[in-house]
């Protein structure tokens, strides 16, 4: 009996690893996150910079931690997945630049 | 082997948790550095307007020898008042969906003879806000009628060096009113706290898209659609945030033309030099603001 139990249990845990796999995804996260920090700057302008002082204080660890770790796997496979984000971080650094261009109001 | 250590130089050699931190930096600074940027550009085309208005002053001011220089301050400020009264009106007038001066209205319109007139023309033209119109087209009279009262010397000109001076402070308010950055000159216009709050607004939308801009960086390091999803979000809270710090501005300058000032002191009649009937006269407070229309015997 304990051990229908554990395999249903098991099985479960199974589903929702393979659930959490598909649908949180990086763009999943950043389009939620997205999505809230519109939502908070058109209704609640105030907070928007509380809640981005609060994403920065979990972005950049967490973007650090998984650099290293790429950065090692990079030494122990010899691929290079480091070298391919640091690419990534440049061009949305370009894009930023576009953005900030186009987003500018000079005009009253 | 040293050598072609030397040569082979890669970014494996180096540390790479330096490396990497490095990087991060740098791109840190790329971000704040080109939002710097763009707050220095404008400063700099601020800087380049001021320029511009101090030259145009110059130019006004050779312009006009033997003219008060209050004048031609009182004068290039009447202008940037008008430009504000027109932009209020306009803002005011698109308020209503459907404006339509047909020939009836128009008759009626040159019939009217006092504000109940046209208060109603305006309705029947479908201006919803005919008492906001009315306000504001009663404040640029104001400011005409206090201009008029209070430089008498630039009507002792000549009709041509008037419209040449007219001209030449209707250039410098449209520059000043058109100017990406119009701080300065609309503090008179319309009190410092309106520029300086907008100066802020616009400041705190530039540091929030730096501090988001940041964050779509770092996430661009797990891949390259969440660093998009991420930056668009920046860009899309960058617009909200600079249209929120315009609309604010807009409000902020506008509010205190909506209404005529409380009269303040003795009140003084004026009449146009054709005063046939009773509403060519109006009255002004001490201060040369317009109070109402005088219906007393002249």
């Amino acid at each position: 009996m304990v051990n229908m139990w554990e395999g249903i249990l098991a099985q479960n845990n199974f589903y929702f690893k393979k659930m959490v796999k598909k649908y949180i995804t990086p763009t999943s996260i950043s389009f939620l996150w997205s999505l809230i920090l519109i939502l908070i700057s058109l209704l609640y302008p105030g907070y928007t910079r509380y809640y981005l002082y609060l994403s920065i204080i979990v972005i950049i660890p967490t973007a650090i931690i998984s650099l290293i770790k790429q950065r090692r796997q990079d030494k122990l496979n010899g691929t290079t997945t480091f070298q391919a984000s640091i690419y990534r971080m440049l061009i949305i650094a370009f894009v930023l630049l576009a953005f900030f261009i186009i987003t500018k109001q000079n005009y009253m | 082997m040293k050598k072609t250590r030397n040569s082979d130089f890669s970014l494996n050699q180096i540390n790479p948790k330096l490396f990497m931190f490095g990087l991060i930096a740098v791109m840190t600074l790329i971000i704040f550095y080109s939002c710097s940027t763009g707050d220095e550009s404008i400063n700099k085309s601020g800087k380049a307007e001021t320029k511009t208005k101090s030259e145009k002053n110059k130019t006004i001011g050779n312009a006009e020898i033997g003219l008060d220089n209050s004048v031609q301050e009182n004068l290039n400020s009447y202008s940037e008042q008008i430009f504000v009264g027109v932009e209020s009106l306009e803002i005011a007038l698109n308020k209503n969906i459907d404006v339509d001066f047909n020939a009836q209205a128009m008759q009626m319109l040159e019939t009217a003879e006092d504000e109940y007139d046209l208060k109603i023309v305006f309705e029947m033209a479908g201006i919803a806000n005919s008492q906001e119109v009315i306000n504001i087209l009663k404040s640029i009279v104001a400011k005409q009628q206090a201009f008029i009262t209070q430089n008498s010397s630039f009507y002792s000109l000549t009709p041509e060096k008037q419209a040449e001076l007219l001209n030449a402070s209707i250039e410098f308010a449209r520059i000043t009113y058109n100017s990406p950055v119009l701080f300065p000159p609309l503090e008179q216009v319309s009190g410092s706290s309106c520029a300086r709050t907008f100066n802020n607004s616009r400041g705190d939308c530039i540091e929030d898209f730096a501090v988001c801009a940041a964050g779509a960086i770092y996430a661009a390091g797990g891949g390259i659609w969440p660093g998009l999803v991420v930056a668009a979000g920046c860009m899309a809270m960058k617009y909200f945030c600079d249209k929120r710090a315009k609309r604010d501005y807009k409000e902020c300058v506008i509010m205190p033309m909506g209404t005529v000032p409380p009269p303040t002191g003795e009140l003084t009649i004026h009449c146009t030099a054709f005063a046939i009937e009773e509403d060519s006269c109006w009255t002004t407070d001490s201060n040369g603001k317009y109070v109402g229309r005088y219906t007393g015997p002249k």
